[in-house]
């Protein structure tokens, strides 16, 4: 469906439930449109709309999942097309060995079906050279599949424990990928999340993570800044994001209690990015409130005690705050901004569960998924 | 092969490896994507047809194991038209670590500062910059590239995370000190500025009271010249004070980068918020700063009757979209 036609339909839906947003985030699942440079997270993509229509309930009623254009099943196999399997170590001689063994250690989803090719004329491939997973797209997949209520029976999950290793640097930092690669605050969250959901998976959670958790937790201790929040890297700027991503990892590795010594002070950063004027919430201190740190901040605190969103947001002006963003259906960035975008709709709508709405399904504040285990039958 | 849709990556020259080279070519057979019968497509996306052509012919290299000079100009050519494709990022490190001549790397730094401003909020560039540079040993040029990025957004984190990396990484606190003077003069809230003020006087001077003092007062005067409600500076001030001896003690242990000092070391802090408090009118924009740091200053003093009083301000006057975080802060 291209845009104007998208918009025409759109306009003749009420505007007064979220029968809207339902729409926007079907016709996104079927197409992000000109989203070229998000070729390489396809996945996370999936995350957010997904995310989304889980929130809003669609996935708990069947009518409302006929009306989509996938079935869960399709969407399911979709996913799993994504994980790197050992396909190459039964009878593909023309490999280099020691290097396809090499490789054979990455496990976990990419985040590019690019790889994809024609072995014969019944089956594929994928290219050796550069396939690698993607710590993103890798936590990414995990959530799609556990909200559409797969039972993550094809997940390689000792293989994904066992692979986290090769994407720690030696100064304990996370990178994106096993190999030389972007290695900010976000990836620390996705490994320790990803760890914690395959061992839960696993059914031990004593399972010790493959990293250096030590090592990770005193590099990423350091990013604590003046202010009380947490940035990119040791002295970096503190950004309500990177908190969340920061106070996440240590969570999902039973190691909050490193921080008990600056708690309040992070409490005290966290509450203070409400903007008293314009509402809403911002990112970094005298930055313009932005939606999804709705989410990142509110989550953070909820990280920290389940009842501090309810509590300490301010409910009212931040509400209205993000319905002045509301556009076509979706939630947009800014108040100025024109259109929506599916990143923004999800983290307003996760923030409107942090702070119990009831319309929407709750909201595990730590895996960023909606805590309803939706374990029907495929 | 060249297409003639206006969104066709063939419009730059340079970026014409295939078309005007088709020697170099003449032997890549290039591989489609495999796409399975049952494939429901989610979220598909939309790709204009210089996308998919790159796209086959980078499939073809990778498919091969090629790292050529070829793989390095293809890669040149993906990343135009998917920036965000980490993999092409990587092949390219890959292609010069393996055959790349000292004008290649050169020439990589030309690259990025060409395509810089463009990507300036896109992570792999400024990961892709941090190897080169670190590679070629030579930070020269980084001053004078931020320049421009900090001009489009003298926010830019991206921007600001490289700087303190390159800054540290090469030692080159010379003159730091007068650029980031200029930046906060050029506009006080900006708050990347004040944290990076931070990171200065962590690496250039001798932590202690007199630092510290000279700092809160540099604050201070900004608040003054500028405007009340500017939360940079009080979150700067704040940033250097402890609450109680045992805070301070534990911020100052080996490796920090955020130590502190006891508040009450400091006595013209409490001074001037009470001047502060009478100098300005009760519902001016930022009242809350000044109450927010006396109250830090008589939790010092174990004033807790002083302290609670703030408190009440706060929660009900000052500060009232954060009532229950004040009244959550009081001292029982």
């Amino acid at each position: 469906m291209d845009v104007k036609k998208m918009l025409k339909v759109l306009e003749s839906i009420p505007d007064d439930s979220f029968e809207r947003t339902i729409f926007y985030l079907s016709a996104n699942l079927q197409n992000c449109l000109k989203m070229q440079s998000m070729q390489s997270y396809r996945l996370t993509c999936a995350y957010f709309i997904i995310g989304s229509l889980s929130l809003l309930k669609v996935f708990d009623d069947q009518e409302q999942i006929d009306k989509l254009p996938f079935t869960k099943e399709q969407i399911i196999d979709w996913v799993y097309s994504f994980q790197i399997e050992d396909e190459n170590s039964e009878n593909d001689s023309d490999q280099d060995e020691s290097d396809s063994a090499l490789d054979h250690n990455y496990h976990g989803f990419r985040g590019d079906d690019f790889y994809s090719i024609k072995k014969d004329s019944k089956s594929q491939t994928h290219i050796h050279q550069g396939d690698f997973p993607h710590l993103a797209n890798t936590y990414s997949a995990i959530c799609v599949l556990k909200m559409l209520g797969d039972d993550l029976s094809r997940v390689n999950c000792e293989q994904i424990i066992q692979s986290l290793k090769y994407f720690q640097k030696e100064d304990g930092r996370i990178q994106c990928l096993p190999v030389d690669s972007e290695d900010d605050v976000r990836f620390a969250y996705c490994a320790a999340a990803i760890h914690k959901m395959m061992a839960e998976k696993l059914g031990d959670l004593d399972i010790p993570p493959s990293f250096d958790v030590d090592k990770m937790i005193e590099f990423y201790k350091n990013c604590l800044s003046y202010d009380g929040g947490f940035g990119w890297f040791p002295e970096s700027e503190s950004h309500a994001g990177l908190t969340y991503c920061l106070l996440g990892a240590f969570k999902c590795l039973g190691r909050l209690d490193d921080l008990s010594d600056d708690k309040e002070r992070i409490i005290e950063w966290l509450v203070s990015r409400q903007c008293m004027e314009t509402n809403g919430f911002q990112g970094r201190v005298n930055k313009i409130p932005d939606t999804c740190y709705c989410f990142w901040n509110s989550a953070s605190l909820a990280i920290l005690d389940n009842t501090f969103p309810t509590e300490f947001v301010h409910k009212e002006s931040i509400t209205e705050f993000c319905e002045d963003c509301k556009r076509f259906g979706g939630y947009a960035k800014l108040v100025f901004s024109e259109f929506p975008d599916i990143v923004h709709t999800y983290y307003t709508l996760a923030f409107y569960s942090l702070i119990e709405d009831e319309r929407l399904n709750k909201l595990d504040p730590l895996l960023a998924i909606p805590q309803t285990k939706l374990m029907l039958p495929t | 092969m060249a297409d003639s849709d206006g969104e066709s990556l063939y419009e730059g020259k340079e970026y014409i490896p295939m078309d005007e080279k088709l020697d170099k070519w003449a032997d890549v057979e290039p591989i489609e994507q495999y796409t399975q019968e049952n494939d429901p497509g989610v979220c598909k996306i939309d790709y204009t047809p210089g996308f998919e052509e790159a796209m086959r012919y980078f499939r073809a290299l990778l498919n091969s194991n090629e790292i050529s000079r070829r793989m390095l100009e293809l890669t040149q050519v993906v990343i135009k038209v998917n920036y965000g494709c980490y993999t092409a990022w990587y092949i390219r490190r890959k292609c010069l670590d393996e055959i790349g001549t000292e004008e290649d790397w050169q020439n990589e730094i030309k690259y990025l500062n060409k395509i810089g401003i463009a990507l300036e909020k896109n992570y792999q560039i400024w990961h892709h910059r941090r190897c080169i540079v670190q590679k070629l040993n030579d930070p020269s040029n980084e001053k004078q590239f931020m320049e421009g990025i900090l001009k489009s957004d003298d926010k830019n984190y991206h921007a600001w995370s490289y700087r303190i990396w390159f800054i540290k990484y090469f030692n080159l606190f010379d003159g730091e000190m007068e650029f980031i003077e200029k930046m906060i003069q050029d506009n006080p809230v900006n708050n990347s500025a004040w944290s990076y003020r931070y990171f200065l006087v962590n690496h250039t001077k001798e932590f202690g009271k007199e630092t510290v003092e000279q700092e809160i007062q540099y604050a201070f005067q900004q608040i003054k010249d500028y405007k009340l409600d500017n939360e940079a500076p009080w979150v700067y001030i704040r940033g250097f004070l402890a609450k109680t001896d045992e805070e301070a003690k534990r911020s100052q242990r080996p490796n920090s980068s955020a130590k502190r000092i006891i508040i009450t070391d400091f006595p013209f802090v409490k001074e001037t918020c009470l001047q502060m408090l009478k100098d300005y009118e009760e519902g001016a924009h930022g009242y809350r700063f000044i109450n927010i740091l006396l109250l830090d200053y008589l939790i010092g003093e174990g004033l807790k009757e002083e302290a609670n009083e703030v408190i009440d301000k706060l929660a009900t006057v000052y500060d009232p979209i954060r009532e229950n975080y004040w009244k959550y802060r009081k001292i029982s």
